[in-house]
């Protein structure tokens, strides 16, 4: 089998296509993530889609849109219940989430085949139809816009939220904003990796950037940059080794970031053992 | 209504699923104090490529499962101490990347244990040797925690004052670890490796509402989880639905219930204290 052989199917350039958008997304996004401590968040609002997906498939209406609700729901009753209760917030987000995504798991297993559960879990970039395609596309260029828009702001209330008010921001709404593009981005990324992994894609490429560079704008493009590859890589070695493509490319994710852990310039291993 | 206990596999599974949630509930009192639900969130993905690779190399699951958890928490130690990233976003890192190489080893060699199991549990078709390392794990977890659970309340409750007493932390730590990993091993078999973390936190938030005293809220939380694990999987039966998916949802009801109705700290309670207090003022 040639090289170039996965570029003669029409499926695997539009699964490359397709990987390397959603990737590039939720790489700008995973750098505010990763300053602001979220990773709980992303792995909370992720599970909470599910039920809202299958609720959407009953209703008949676009998947994303009810994945997009469950998700906010998620983030608000954990807002609520923690500002109620004298529970810890990450206690709070483990109750709300897991809740949510046992419900989910209870109305599926009511209402429908497995087939399309494991598309949902595990994801199915290669398998993508039309519909979720244009659902995938509009989610990323939606989240890419306000992300570019908003960057100023958003970067500034997730590394000093105190400053940001002090300057007249509305934090407030700053926050819903993160919390909306959040919900977005999970939505863009399930088709690719699927509910489980999309945490990865929300984590690991800020964390690699933020290894290499001490700059922000910087940050943002090396996250773009590393998602990219590591997708195109992860969708491009799932069609030789006949594997999970979701699990590839998260591994592709985990390697950049290995090799950014060991070799940075400035930060990695080897670096601090030379400097030592 | 007795239709189901008319089935030996349904009354192992109700036996089973109530001793892993008592077990799952009395170690949640911990895990809800220290504030590491994403650690056992993390913990049970991370076990998924020790159960592949146990189960390709003819070993018990749990051992297999038990050795990639606490390597996972090894790592995510390691990771955290040699960069500065923050510890929830190395924890994702880590756990992310195991459970990844999981999924593609399960689709690289498919097995009988299909993904299905991993993330709904199979606790209706356990079997009789996985249901002795059910009760081997639930027996040793609770034998360290009935021995230690002093040291561990301190060390949840305030690490520094523990430390100043002269205990020691990193092998707590350590230990706290090793249950949270040895606990998650048993509950991925009842509810799947997506939801264990119901069973490692909400037990223990439902009891912190209802008492202030730990002892009580030990009892309170363990009699709340194994109760739910035999009415959750009682009710499977009737639903027709994921076991697992059942327990979880009844725990998260009991939860609201209570966060609604508990007499001191609930909703209720504290707008009723609101309304004496502004009455008085």
């Amino acid at each position: 089998m040639s090289l170039l052989e996965p570029f003669r199917y029409p499926f695997m350039t539009e699964a490359l296509l397709a990987g390397a958008l959603v990737g590039a997304v939720c790489a700008l996004f995973s750098c505010y993530l990763v300053l602001k401590g979220w990773s709980l968040m992303g792995d909370a609002i992720s599970h909470a889609v599910l039920p809202g997906i299958v609720l959407a498939h009953l209703a008949g209406l676009p998947l994303a849109l009810g994945a997009f609700a469950t998700g906010l729901l998620c983030a608000a009753a954990t807002g609520w219940i923690k500002a109620a209760t004298r529970i810890k917030e990450d206690t709070v987000m483990g109750i709300v989430f897991t809740g949510l995504f046992a419900l989910g798991l209870v109305l599926f297993t009511k209402v429908e085949t497995d087939a399309h559960l494991n598309h949902i879990l595990f994801g199915n970039i290669l398998g993508i139809e039309r519909a979720d395609m244009i659902q995938t596309v509009t989610a990323s260029a939606l989240t890419l816009v306000v992300v570019l828009l908003m960057r100023r702001d958003l970067m500034l209330f997730c590394f000093d939220p105190a400053q940001a008010r002090a300057i007249g921001l509305n934090t407030g709404l700053l926050y819903y904003v993160l919390l909306s593009l959040l919900a977005g981005t999970v939505v863009a990324s399930l088709q690719a990796v699927g509910i489980i992994l999309v945490v990865a894609m929300l984590v690991t490429p800020g964390c690699t950037a933020r290894l290499l560079t001490d700059r922000f704008d910087r940050m943002l493009l090396l996250a773009a940059g590393s998602s990219v590859l590591a997708t195109c890589a992860g969708v491009y070695a799932s069609f030789f080794i006949n594997g999970s493509t979701g699990a590839c490319i998260v591994l592709a994710q985990a390697a950049l970031f290995m090799l950014a852990f060991v070799f940075g310039p400035k930060h990695g291993l080897l670096a601090a053992r030379r400097a030592a | 209504m007795l239709a189901p206990f008319e089935y030996d596999y349904m009354v192992k599974a109700i036996l089973v699923s109530g001793l892993i949630g008592g077990v799952c509930a009395f170690l949640s009192c911990f895990i809800t104090l220290k504030g590491w639900s994403l650690m056992g969130d993390a913990l049970s993905h991370a076990i998924v490529p020790g159960v592949s690779l146990a189960w390709l190399a003819g070993l018990p699951f749990s051992a297999g499962a038990f050795f990639a958890g606490v390597l996972a928490a090894l790592g995510m130690g390691w990771v955290r101490r040699n960069s500065r990233l923050r510890e929830d976003a190395v924890i994702g890192v880590v756990f992310t990347t195991f459970f990844a190489a999981g999924l593609l080893l399960l689709t690289l060699y498919p097995s009988n244990l299909n993904l299905r199991t991993i993330v709904f549990g199979n606790i209706l078709a356990i079997s009789d040797p996985d249901i002795l390392q059910v009760l081997v794990i639930s027996g040793l977890s609770i034998l360290v925690l009935a021995l230690k659970w002093r040291d561990l309340l301190l060390y949840c409750f305030d690490e520094a004052h523990a430390r100043s007493l002269g205990l020691n932390t990193g092998f707590l730590h350590f230990l706290l670890l090793a249950l949270l990993s040895a606990t998650a091993v048993a509950a991925l078999q009842t509810v799947g490796a997506c939801l264990v973390v119901a069973m490692l936190v909400t037990p223990g938030a439902t009891a912190y509402l209802l008492t202030d005293r730990f002892g009580k809220m030990l009892g309170i939380a363990t009699a709340a989880g194994a109760g739910c694990g035999v009415a959750g999987a009682y009710a499977s039966w009737f639903f027709n639905g994921s076991t697992g998916g059942c327990i979880v949802v009844l725990q998260t009801l009991v939860f609201l219930a209570v966060l609604v109705l508990a007499p001191k700290h609930g909703l209720l309670a504290s707008r009723r204290q609101r309304r004496l207090a502004a009455s008085l003022s």
